[in-house]
């Protein structure tokens, strides 16, 4: 038997297997610390029972952490407790950040100062002659102007650069003012009363607003939201390990913007005298203005941004609206990756106007096409989107619900052939009752009783306003 | 034990939800009343009185505000009753203590509000509970998300179911055309409301927000603020960020009631204005009276008249906006605190923005839209002043108004304010006239009393060149930056009118304009010359330079 066993330990010996008398002594220890485990592991679970805290690993360490101060330890759970608490607070910020709008559009603005043209080289002001800044803050030089009946290159330059770029609040409206006069006044034959010799062109508009920090929403998405390298492109300086080197930058808009938004939209009601944006130009200018107004800083002028968007979509002729306004809602998908910003950006575009109106319906027909990949084309489209939706489903998306929902109303409502069309009006009707009866309003699944309150709403709203009407 | 489990398990809400879902009974109580609203409705079977305004047009939509004021077949009806406790059904804040979802609960009403009253081609027009409500968000200062979409809607609300419209319609024998003023009495107005608090003796005890809609009110508070003597407003926020974010929004809030309160009298004496300027053979000056500002100047006493245009002096003092333009950053410039202060923060601005200037409500705005009221109000004075002078009405009036306003601009800063508004180049000429002839010497007096009203120019002018007369003149202002003040202004007002002029004129007569503007140009510069003189001033006045400058310069092309 003797022998037996050492020849076998012989014949294994360079086998795992030959190790195993001495796993067996190992197991033999383990089963030995097991025991004392055992009886500290007893004594932590009456310390946890009474201290009611987060589960403490049950590792070696914690054989150390017993012999710890108490103190530390408390402190220990607590930060844990922390935590856990901020990994949870921060899913809730993820999913109120996706029910909010807003980004930010607008970056590193450039020196301002140094765009000013100087008053100098104007006409105006030749030697021993009073300045242009007083003739403007008097109003003498709209009197001169208006009375010589046209306004030269360099001065229409200086008004517009004073405007655009000037840090005093006094100059930059008095100089808006000026050009919106020039540009508005008509004679009774509609043609302009001072005829401005420079008028700016698409590039100089661009140019403002990349001055201002404005960023291109295609840009944005390939170099990352505000990474520091896209703020210290934006200001073209050099840069040391990513961060501008310009330590004294500061985020645009300046307040400029809003003279510059109220100038534009004058400047887009006179297309009949002025004419230098081509139809694409103005559509990428129609998408930009959308977009600036995705910034919150923006939104106390959200009204001067709507003005300036009336203006621009009647700045195309009929036959360049009807082959352009595809195009804008196309390119509307890309400013922004967030649904929410989308429908900020769709609900802009609400001024009671039908140009506006067709352009929001083309949007967001666009929108739900990408979203959904399919092809909407008519209001029977959009209605029968929502035909094989299931809301009993344990996982269903009510929050996408929710905002298909918030599509199709802005689409339906201001859609003519809808009214007319009885089958469609009808399916709508009756998908928002089966919404409203199949969630139940203590549904406690996310967002449901959400889109059960808006499709109750709407159900409402459409029913009123058919036997209204 | 286990059924109140059962009710806690009931009640719980899942972490992931948003506090908005946290409701149920109240959303079910506004769904309830919503379908039974519709069910009566469908039941009854409503057939929808047209409204006397429902006239047949192709799209509202397309018309422009301006063609919805001046052209009133825009198409409306009138709010269902139970339409509008479905839209107020929103506001239902019983059993609901989260701001937040107040907030939502404020922006879904201000979306459903826009999508019934502005969108449809047959818009309802709002009821004066919803027009309150939506009042009350501006007045209530919680965010500025809330308030500039409050005012938006107010503004579209406006520009959808004016008040006061212009009607145009060909005269049967299609040789001219027939105006009919068309007064929408469903259409709810602050200012109305204002007029019938103020004809009330005890208006002024009412309860007084920082931002009431009460255009006598408003400016006092903004004019106190202005001046450091504010009282603390209903809203106390309790630390710093708090009370910079609650002036903030106070700030914009009363600068958006003011301006929208500014557009809706302006809309109807415009309107007002038309028509009276439209009936050429008898004048009626019925219109004009009826026009809000015309009956928020008659119901007050000459003490609150006074106090009112000191107040508007406050706002557009010159010598505060000098003071701002150094660079001293409060409240005023900047708009948003560094951190919001709590969730409803999210609606003032992005989290990740330090601080943003402010684009609107800045002291200047305020300045602008002070001096708008007060070229106002000095209109309706001088209508009022010339419309009595004919003897066409018995209630003649001193210009009481007027004569404060003299008082106001004694200084050349206020005066260059106050004419720096005056956009209308008649108005500001005449106001020139009116100047000098309320305050100087006989011979001035004289002179501008007799004239024809297009030589105005000419005989203020031959003033100045008569060095006995100018010595009287320069005697009674004795500031004197006044004289070039009021020169370079009527100067300005000439030359726009005298373009106009030039345009309307035909081909033979426009070498004689030509001649009289490059006579007036060189009168002008004798005239600043003779005042430079005899003043004895050692440096040129910046004012008198410019004056030189343009005059020269037209006067050689």
């Amino acid at each position: 038997m003797e022998d037996d066993d050492t020849s076998w330990m012989k014949l294994d010996s360079g086998t795992p297997e030959a190790k195993f008398p001495h796993t067996t002594v190992v197991k033999k220890r383990n089963k030995l610390i097991m025991l004392d485990d055992l009886i500290r592991e007893r004594e932590k679970k009456k310390k946890q029972r009474s201290n009611l805290t987060l589960e403490v690993e049950n590792d070696s360490s914690a054989t150390d952490d017993e012999e710890d101060d108490p103190a530390d330890k408390k402190a220990e759970i607590v930060k844990k407790m922390l935590k856990n608490l901020e990994s949870e607070s921060t899913a809730v910020d993820e999913i109120v950040s996706l029910l909010n709008w807003g980004e930010k559009v607008f970056f590193s603005q450039k020196p301002l100062a140094n765009h000013i043209t100087s008053e100098e080289c104007l006409a105006l002001c030749p030697d021993g002659i009073p300045s242009a800044t007083g003739l403007l803050l008097s109003g003498l030089l709209r009197s001169l102007v208006i009375s010589e009946g046209r306004c030269d290159e360099e001065t229409t330059r200086w008004i517009y650069s004073q405007m655009i770029y000037s840090p005093s609040e006094h100059l930059e409206k008095a100089a808006c003012q000026l050009l919106r006069d020039l540009l508005s006044l008509e004679r009774p034959d509609r043609t302009p009363v001072c005829k401005l010799e420079w008028i700016p062109n698409f590039t100089e508009i661009t140019e403002v607003f990349g001055s201002y920090g404005y960023r291109k929403a295609t840009l944005m998405k390939e170099s990352g939201s505000c990474s520091k390298q896209a703020d210290a492109n934006c200001l073209g300086v050099t840069t040391v390990d990513g961060l501008p080197t310009n330590a004294d930058h500061v985020d645009g808009p300046p307040p400029n913007i809003r003279s510059f938004v109220a100038f534009l939209t004058s400047f887009f009601q006179t297309r009949n005298f002025y004419q230098t944006l081509s139809a694409s130009e103005a559509e990428e200018l129609l998408v930009t203005l959308v977009h600036c107004q995705l910034d919150r800083r923006m939104e106390t002028i959200s009204f001067l941004f709507k003005s300036c968007l009336k203006a621009l979509v009647h700045y195309f002729t009929e036959e360049e609206w009807d082959h352009s306004c595809p195009r804008i809602a196309a390119s509307f998908y890309s400013i922004s990756s967030n649904y929410m910003n989308h429908l900020r950006a769709v609900k802009s575009l609400h001024a009671g106007d039908n140009r506006l109106c067709s352009l929001q319906r083309s949007v967001v027909i666009q929108l739900l096409g990408r979203r959904l990949n399919r092809e909407i084309k008519s209001a029977a489209d959009v209605v029968s989107i929502f035909k094989p939706i299931r809301t009993k489903k344990k996982d269903f998306d009510f929050l996408e619900l929710v905002f298909q929902l918030t599509s199709a109303d802005l689409y339906l409502w201001s859609e003519p052939e809808f009214e007319r069309n009885v089958s469609v009006h009808a399916d709508w009707l009756d998908f928002l009752k089966r919404c409203t009866l199949n969630i139940a309003s203590s549904d406690e699944r996310p967002h449901a009783t959400k889109a059960r309150n808006l499709a109750s709403f709407l159900w409402q709203k459409f029913q009123f306003e058919k036997f209204q009407s | 034990m286990e059924k109140r489990e059962k009710k806690a398990r009931k009640v719980s809400v899942p972490y992931d939800r948003p506090p908005a879902e946290r409701r149920s009974t109240r959303s079910n109580t506004q769904s309830m009343k919503l379908r039974a609203q519709v069910e009566q409705v469908q039941s009854e079977k409503v057939v929808e009185k047209p409204s006397e305004f429902s006239l047949e047009v192709p799209d509202p939509c397309a018309c422009t505000a301006a063609d919805l004021i001046l052209n009133p077949e825009f198409r409306s009806r009138r709010m269902d009753r139970s339409l509008e406790e479905n839209l107020l059904a929103f506001l239902d804040t019983s059993g609901n203590v989260d701001p937040d979802e107040s907030l939502e609960d404020k922006l879904a009403f201000l979306e459903a509000t826009h999508a019934m009253c502005v969108v449809p081609t047959v818009a309802h027009v709002p009821t004066p509970k919803i027009c309150q409500a939506i009042l009350r968000f501006i007045q209530d200062c919680h965010s500025v998300g809330l308030t500039m979409h409050s005012f938006q809607i107010l503004t579209d609300l406006e520009r959808r179911h004016p008040r006061v419209a212009i009607r145009e319609e060909m005269s049967s024998d299609l040789s001219h055309k027939l105006l009919e003023l068309v007064v929408n009495p469903r259409v709810w107005s602050p200012v109305e409301e204002s007029c019938i608090q103020m004809s009330e003796p005890d208006w002024q005890l009412a309860t007084v927000s920082p931002v009431s809609y009460n255009l006598f009110v408003l400016v006092d508070t903004i004019a106190k603020r202005l001046r450091g003597s504010e009282k603390p407003g209903r809203r106390k926020p309790a630390s710093e960020s708090m009370r910079c974010i609650g002036k903030s929004v106070v700030v914009l809030t009363q600068f958006l009631m003011l301006q929208h309160l500014m557009s809706l009298i302006q809309t109807d004496f415009l309107c007002r204005m038309k028509m009276f300027d439209s009936s050429s053979e008898c004048k009626n000056f019925t219109p004009v009276q009826e026009s809000f500002i015309y009956r928020l100047l008659s119901s007050c006493s000459q003490q609150e008249k006074k106090s009112f245009l000191m107040n508007l002096n406050t706002i557009m003092d010159p010598t505060v906006l000098g003071e701002q333009e150094e660079g001293s950053e409060d409240c005023n410039s900047t708009l948003c605190c560094t951190k919001p202060f709590n969730n409803q923060a999210t609606y003032i601005g992005n989290n990740q923005y330090s601080t943003t200037a402010a684009l609107l409500g800045t002291l200047r705005d305020f300045a602008q839209l002070a001096s708008s009221v007060l070229v106002l109000i000095m209109k309706v004075d001088h209508l009022n002043h010339e419309f009595c002078g004919t003897g066409a009405t018995s209630t003649r009036r001193s210009r009481f108004l007027f004569d404060n306003l003299l008082d106001i601009c004694s200084t050349s800063r206020s005066l260059d304010a106050y004419l720096k508004a005056v956009s209308e180049p008649n108005a500001k000429l005449r106001f020139v006239v009116d100047y000098f002839i309320n305050l100087a010497p006989k011979p001035v007096v004289k002179r501008l009393v007799d004239c024809n009203p297009t030589e105005y120019m000419e005989n203020l002018l031959s003033c100045f060149t008569d060095q006995k007369i100018l010595r009287a003149v320069v005697k009674v202002f004795k500031e004197e930056e006044t004289l070039p003040t009021l020169l370079s202004h009527a100067f300005q007002a000439f030359l726009l009118l005298h373009r106009q002029q030039e345009d309307n004129a035909t081909e033979q007569t426009k070498g004689n304009h030509q001649e009289r503007r490059t006579a007036i140009c060189k009168a002008m510069a004798i005239a600043m010359n003779n005042l430079q003189a005899i003043e004895r001033l050692e440096k040129i006045l910046p004012i008198v330079e410019q004056a030189l400058f343009v005059a020269g310069r037209i006067s050689c092309s």
